[in-house]
């Protein structure tokens, strides 16, 4: 049987928002992330960059996405799966370009750049990143792996 | 955000716990109405600010680019996940970091 896509809609999901497109909300998205990371167990410096790389995709869709019309809404969902705190973000706006997807890389930025590192922000802050659009929606996958448990000493 | 200049040194207090998109244009704004005079040594007293995303850290970069050639800026008091964007980017090759004012002061030969 195949195993279900990471992408697709997750009737195990923990947590499940929707909110408004303004920049005023994408902190309720990163803090709504932080606190189920934690909860969830991971480490600090992995929740700072999973909220991290969250910011970043909720800025994408309510500035590139939806052209920063403030009336438009976007999904998230977050769960735990195979070891690893999942961040869906899916919104019915403007797909990112694959040429925006497939560039730069760190290594290519001009420092004096005021804008544009955010979907490099995103791959550097997850330990796996998918994009694409489904039946209408854009949907971005950030994962972040779980720390393995400790063996037993005894 | 909060501006000091004082003795050659232009001081710029973050006073946000964010500096994130939602909060960018303003702090821009901020910047060009008080930094006019190409400074040479920037401090950024950072302690206050617990989390920054690309569109704060342009405003930084901003600020970098408003100073005069061969100019010198220090972040003071970044917490870890502050310094850790700074490294993803490799702006960490030019804002260099203290953990506290009187080192970023020295650091700046102020």
């Amino acid at each position: 049987m195949k195993p279900p896509s990471p992408l697709a809609p997750d009737h195990a999901t923990a947590v499940r928002l929707r909110l408004a497109s303004n920049l005023e909300a994408v902190a309720l998205a990163g803090a709504a992330v932080r606190d189920f990371a934690l909860a969830a167990g991971l480490e600090t410096s992995a929740i700072d960059d999973l909220e991290l790389a969250t910011v970043e995709a909720a800025n994408n869709i309510v500035l590139h996405g939806y052209g920063g019309a403030s009336n438009r809404r976007y999904a998230l969902a977050i769960n735990v799966a195979l070891g690893e705190v999942r961040v869906v973000l899916s919104d019915t706006g403007e797909t990112i370009p694959e040429a925006v997807l497939s560039a730069p890389t760190t290594a290519e930025w001009n420092l004096e750049d005021e804008s544009g590192r955010g979907l490099a922000i995103i791959r550097a802050c997850t330990d796996r990143m998918e994009y694409s659009r489904v039946r209408g929606r854009n949907r971005m996958l950030l994962a972040k792996r779980l720390p393995s448990p400790l063996p037993c000493s005894d | 955000m909060e501006f000091f200049k004082e003795s050659g040194l232009l001081r710029v207090r973050l006073t946000d716990t964010r500096l994130d998109a939602s909060r960018a244009p303003s702090c821009k704004q901020a910047l060009i109405a008080n930094v006019t005079d190409r400074p040479l040594r920037v401090l950024i007293d950072a302690a206050a600010v617990e989390f920054i995303d690309s569109s704060g850290l342009g405003v930084l970069v901003f600020l970098l680019k408003q100073m005069g050639d061969g100019g010198k800026i220090v972040v003071a008091g970044a917490r870890p996940a502050v310094r850790r964007l700074f490294q993803i980017t490799k702006l960490d090759s030019v804002f260099k970091f203290s953990d506290s004012l009187d080192e970023a002061t020295l650091a700046l030969g102020a």
